[in-house]
């Protein structure tokens, strides 16, 4: 190899562009021949010269490659994320405290009242729908079968005054009310088969107050079989009527015997307490009648063609009527001129058991006739 | 990364060396400028991109539509002509 072969593979050198036949020629050449590994030298100080140099002076391309290589992104993209990344983050945390904070407010102003609103309505709610209109489960709710001896106590402040001025002249009847119960029993276990009720029934069988003899408990038992005033009761009570003549005086009777009977204060509390929450205002439409009783016919149509003459005769006015699997239940107004007329037209028309009648009558007396049979 | 690119780039803009060594830088790049524009125009190209641009010689030939062996000739050329007018700037 020539020095002017070798000097013309300098540059190819430098760049590592040498294969490897060429390599090992000039290596061998450069290994003899002093001259050209000292110019080999120099080129490689130029090549090293201008490459230092270089970016110094070629500030034009080299600004905009390093200006393009610091940028981490475009413009556009950079904007975007300035404008919008940060948003993602916050806006979410911000608006959703802001929130957090404007229900905790509304629920706290809100609510306050509400409660405060509620628990003012709860004890005015007027009373009456609670009781089942079918067939009643005693067992279950033996507290309004205990009220119905005394159906006023339904009605709040009124029942309150009412109660207490009807139980006193009712006080001295008692004696002469509970012979008429005793009788009414001994008549029923005449008729009925006592190995007809079965213990269950007699299990349903509320004891109120104290444990009465067991005369009484069958007693009480066989009042409710034939005419079932316990199924009755219910419909009355939604009626707001009082309880029929049968069932008053079993309760003055087991009053009697039991010595234990409730003040009536303190039923009502019991009733009071069992209200529901929310009775409907139809409840409080209802006025307490002034009379009620039990008609029981043979006839019911030929007994409602009667009564409806009867009414039409003595100028009363059938106000009410519900009809119920038992029966109609009939509300009367009736003159007090007439009332005694009607209650000799009702017991023609059947078996006509009132109520005790009040000490004093008003102009105009309201009658709740339950018509069975 | 943007800040790195701009420091380095910032060094290199106001470079903290001493006014003699500032002439000769300038004496050098003002030599080498010359040399480069002296040289023929299908030199100072492949010169340029290569110790200046830093492209490799196949980057060079694909891009000047040129043989491997013409980038290869032509740049060894030019660096011949710059080694012997940038004699003086040599240690």
């Amino acid at each position: 190899m020539s020095c002017h072969d070798a000097r013309e593979q300098f540059s190819a050198l430098i760049d590592g562009a040498l294969d490897a036949s060429e390599r090992a020629g000039l290596d061998a050449h450069l290994a003899t021949c002093a001259d050209c590994r000292r110019e080999l030298q120099r080129f490689r100080d130029t090549v090293a010269l201008m490459r230092a140099a270089a970016p110094v002076r070629a500030p034009a391309g080299f600004v905009d490659r390093v200006l393009e290589a610091a940028r981490p992104a475009p413009w556009p993209r950079r904007l975007v994320r300035g404008l919008f990344l940060p948003w993602p983050v916050k806006l979410p945390m911000e608006a959703a405290a802001i929130v957090l904070v404007a229900v905790g407010v509304a629920l706290v102003y809100r609510g306050s009242p509400d409660l405060q609103q509620s628990a003012q309505q709860e004890p005015a709610a007027p009373v009456v729908t609670q009781a089942p209109s079918g067939a009643t489960p005693e067992a279950k709710q033996p507290a309004p079968l205990r009220e119905k001896g005394e159906p006023q106590e339904l009605y709040g402040a009124r029942k309150d005054e009412k109660a207490r001025e009807q139980d006193k002249p009712r006080e001295p009847e008692k004696a002469k009310e509970a012979p008429r119960a005793q009788d009414r029993v001994q008549e029923f276990v005449r008729t009925q088969e006592p190995g007809s009720l079965t213990d269950k029934k007699r299990a349903e069988t509320p004891s109120p107050s104290a444990p009465q003899p067991a005369a009484t408990s069958r007693a009480a038992d066989l009042q409710k079989a034939p005419e079932s005033p316990e199924r009755q009761a219910p419909v009355i009570g939604k009626l707001e009527a009082p309880a029929s003549g049968a069932e008053r005086r079993r309760s003055i009777a087991k009053d009697n015997q039991s010595g234990t009977a409730q003040p009536t204060e303190q039923r009502a509390d019991a009733l009071k307490a069992q209200r529901p929450a929310s009775a409907p205002p139809l409840a409080a439409s209802f006025v307490l009648p002034d009379m009620s009783g039990q008609l029981a016919v043979s006839d019911r149509e030929l007994a409602l063609r009667s009564l409806k003459e009867l009414v039409a005769r003595l100028g009363a006015v059938e106000t009410r009527r519900f009809d119920t699997s038992d029966g109609p239940i009939i509300e009367l107004t009736v003159p007090r001129e007439a009332y005694a007329e009607l209650n000799s037209g009702l017991a023609r028309l059947g078996r006509w058991q009132p109520s005790k009648e009040p000490s004093t009558l008003p102009a105009t007396i309201r009658i709740v006739v339950r018509i069975t049979g | 990364m943007a800040r790195h690119g701009e420091g380095t780039l910032t060094r290199l803009a106001s470079s903290e060396i001493s006014p003699a060594e500032e002439v000769e830088r300038s004496e050098l790049e003002t030599a080498l400028h010359r040399a480069i524009g002296e040289l023929s125009e299908e030199r100072r190209i492949v010169v340029v991109l290569r110790d200046l641009e830093g492209l490799s010689y196949e980057e060079i030939a694909t891009a000047l539509e040129l043989e491997l062996g013409t980038v290869r000739s032509r740049l060894h050329r030019a660096r011949m002509d710059l080694r012997e007018k940038l004699e003086r700037f040599l240690p």
